[in-house]
């Protein structure tokens, strides 16, 4: 099948993944869970930057998400340009547990459009297992400001951890029928999701998309 | 035949205590860097200027770390010519952050200025060796 982006010796159509998101978030737990992708990372210093290659089987065939994270520069300030350049598509990850989080989305959304404009990004809400979550499912506004796709995903239980890889891999591929065939060997959850409580936030999610979307663009998204 | 310049300071000793101190109070107690700059200290880390011992205490604050181990690979000093009681340190070296499975390359500038018995830092450039 013939796809954008570029193509491994062995054939595979593959994409550069880029994710970011404050320091803590979850992102390299988010990523390790996926077990080849764990035994194949590379890390490379000049850049400070882990890459794994992650594969998933679609019915297209199997395809690639060469995923960049970072080495922890992100909590000394912004990331570097050559962080970003030739990214694919992104994920903005944040943490329902903590609000700063969710406030710097905007920030690290404004950073990865300066570099790659016009690619497609989810954002994921990590951490849901949480009982103590403070930012609520119908707070979360910012992807429909942007137009943006949002998961509300739990790393250490594997809840929806395919789900931001087959929203990217449709639109890359422009087939928003493809499906994965083959589930990826995942870490064994660490923690269960209640799928009451989740089955209660996707409905709170849903209600709120029913909504207008509040007047600004930063804090009072937040308030009750 | 120019004159050499006064050496008021041995900038050589300077550096090495200055270096020894700054990495140990960054590592075990960061709060401690304050007392080593004024409110005319300029920092520029990581590309962003921070104006004052306040505003630079607020930015030691906000790092995404609370555990930090600095090790130091290499240090030079220099004598300032014009300005015979202060000096310049040029660090680089490995800095590990908590929750971090590799350490980071890093780059730090100081120019240090003496006030009575001490020294404070006028001027500080920070950089990760990276991108």
């Amino acid at each position: 099948m013939a796809l954008p982006g570029q193509v491994t010796p062995d054939g595979v159509p593959s994409f550069k993944l880029i994710v970011v998101g404050d320091g803590g978030t979850g992102k390299t737990t988010f990523l390790k869970r996926h077990v080849s992708g764990e035994f194949e990372k590379k890390y490379e210093p000049t850049v400070g930057v882990e890459v794994r290659p992650l594969d998933f089987h679609t019915n297209k065939g199997k395809l690639r998400f060469y995923c960049w994270d970072t080495a922890g520069q992100e909590r000394f300030g912004g990331l570097r340009d050559g962080y970003y350049i030739h990214g694919h598509c992104a994920i903005i990850m944040f943490d329902v547990t903590s609000r700063s989080t969710y406030k710097n989305v905007n920030v690290w959304h404004r950073d990865l459009c300066r570099v790659c404009e016009n690619i497609p990004i989810v954002l994921c809400g990590n951490k849901v297992d949480v009982k103590s979550r403070v930012v609520k499912a119908k707070h979360v506004v910012f992807h429909r400001k942007k137009n943006l796709q949002y998961y509300e995903i739990s790393a250490k239980s594997n809840y929806n951890f395919e789900k931001p890889f087959l929203y990217l891999a449709r639109k890359l591929v422009g087939d928003p029928n493809l499906h994965f065939v083959e589930a990826p060997a995942l870490q064994p959850p660490e923690v269960q999701v209640d799928m009451a409580q989740q089955k209660q936030y996707e409905a709170e999610l849903a209600q709120a998309a029913a909504m207008p979307l509040p007047d600004g663009d930063g804090d009072e998204d937040l308030l009750d | 035949m120019a004159a050499a310049a006064p050496q008021s300071v041995n900038f050589e000793e300077v550096s090495k205590a200055f270096t020894q101190h700054f990495y140990m109070t960054f590592d075990t107690n960061r709060e401690g860097l304050a007392s080593l700059y004024t409110d005319q200290s300029l920092m520029t880390y990581e590309g962003t200027q921070i104006m004052g011992q306040a505003a630079i205490m607020n930015k030691y604050r906000s790092l995404g770390f609370n555990q930090a181990k600095h090790n130091i690979k290499t240090q030079d000093a220099h004598p300032n010519p014009l300005q015979p009681n202060a000096v310049i340190v040029f660090v680089t070296g490995d800095l590990q952050i908590e929750g971090q499975e590799y350490p980071m390359k890093f780059a730090e500038v100081f120019h240090l200025v003496q006030t009575g018995a001490s020294f404070i830092i006028a001027n500080h450039i920070f950089r990760l060796n990276i991108g």
